[in-house]
């Protein structure tokens, strides 16, 4: 009896197996070329820039050569200098669109500034020496950027933020001054904008951006030792965070 | 070969004098541009122990000086004075020489009462203060202008003591 119940398990078993259309199990693999596309945008347009530093004194005294005295002032600082100008700017990123909504790039810009310059020996000084003419900037850095609301908010689509590291070297005449600061910056840019398709791949549309940059070491100068020296710079440290402070607008083009 | 490496390593590592010493003073004074020489002389005094040094422009033996200062360092000599325990004062007078006109400077005076006389600490310098022109740390102490303006007013010359 026990075995004629076995048999009709196994025989109700194949019969119900026999019902369903069993296929082999296969994983679906997946290739980078399929959620990263390679990107590239091209920007043109305007920057502002200005540019201060200064370092505060350590002695806090001032020697007035006019009325020939001796001042005491808390707030004296040495080696001023600061900039402010305005000119075109160039900028291209190269780097992987993830997922259509995230960048990473690489950044390499441009820009020649048209200003002036101010350079000052003392704070309290009277006399300050001033150049016109053209100043030209390199930056770059590597950073990200995302577009949003792709897909979400069909009007939007093209919007995007983004923020990036970036390096900027300049050509200021601080050496001819005996100012020993650095060329080389280190800063944040941000920036957003919008851009409309023109075709499958190609976009264009408007960026606007900010960035802040700082010297990234005190001064120029590399000292061994700190012994007492005369005709010589001091090594301290620059008292401002925020040297070069940048603003602007461009066309973007992008290929994604 | 052997011999000679000793003598070199006792040349730069073996020097008593800074070696050993426990109290020792070094004072510089720096050339302002406008004065064609100078004249430092320090009376080190511990007690009723008396010691004088001077030295001045061109260069005199036991000094060391380039175009733009003098300098005198005491180490032995200031060590056996100061290290009596007794009551240690130094006393320094600076002139300068311009256009055949001689001032002085009033005699600037440390002593156990104006500063801790501790360990290699009698470090000081005499010079035109211009915070951008001088490298190393230090400290105001004060300005010592002359009386006698006829060679300038030098109201920047300024007593900097190192650490």
């Amino acid at each position: 009896m026990i075995r004629v119940l076995f048999l009709l398990l196994c025989l109700t078993c194949y019969a119900i197996g026999g019902t369903y259309d069993f296929k082999p199990y296969t994983k679906k693999r997946h290739s980078a070329s399929e959620f990263v596309y390679p990107y590239f945008e091209l920007s043109i347009g305007v920057e502002h820039s200005s540019s201060e530093v200064k370092t505060e004194s350590y002695t806090h005294w001032y020697h007035d050569n006019e009325r020939d005295e001796m001042i005491y002032d808390e707030d004296l600082y040495y080696d001023i200098f600061t900039n402010e100008g305005v000119g075109p700017m160039l900028e291209t990123k190269i780097g992987a669109l993830v997922f259509q909504r995230g960048v990473l790039f690489l950044h390499l810009g441009l820009m020649r500034l048209k200003g002036t310059s101010h350079y000052k020996y003392y704070s309290l000084d009277k006399e300050e020496f001033k150049e016109r003419g053209h100043t030209l900037q390199i930056h770059w850095g590597f950073g990200t950027k995302v577009y949003p609301l792709v897909k979400l908010v069909p009007i939007l689509d093209g919007l995007f933020i983004g923020v990036s590291l970036a390096f900027i070297h300049d050509d200021y005449n601080w050496d001819d001054y005996g100012m020993s600061y650095q060329h080389d910056e280190t800063g944040f840019k941000v920036e957003a904008g919008h851009l409309w398709n023109i075709s499958q791949h190609y976009f264009v549309g408007v960026t606007v951006h900010a960035a802040n940059y700082a010297i990234n070491i005190d001064t120029s100068h590399e000292y061994t030792y700190d012994t007492f020296e005369m005709n010589k710079p001091p090594e301290r440290e620059p008292i401002d965070d925020s040297n070069t402070v940048q603003f602007g607008i461009a066309i973007t083009v992008v290929r994604k | 070969m052997l011999v000679f490496s000793w003598l070199l390593f006792c040349a730069t590592s073996c020097d008593e004098d800074w070696y050993t010493s426990k109290y020792w003073t070094s004072v510089c004074v720096y050339k302002p541009a406008n004065v064609d020489s100078l004249k430092l002389h320090i009376t080190y005094q511990a007690g009723d122990s008396i010691w004088t040094d001077s030295t001045s422009q061109p260069k005199v033996p036991y000094s060391y000086t380039d175009r733009n200062n003098v300098c005198i360092d005491c180490l032995d000599t200031c060590d056996s004075l100061f290290s009596q325990g007794k009551k240690n004062k130094i006393s320094i007078d600076i002139s300068f020489n311009c256009d055949d006109k001689s001032i002085s400077f009033p005699t600037y005076v440390i002593d156990n009462s104006s500063i801790h006389w501790g360990d290699d600490n009698i470090n000081y310098r005499f010079v035109e203060l211009d915070e951008r022109n001088i490298h190393g740390k230090y400290t105001v102490e004060t300005f010592l202008p002359p009386d006698d303006s006829s060679c300038g007013k030098f109201v920047n010359f300024a007593v900097l003591r190192l650490p």
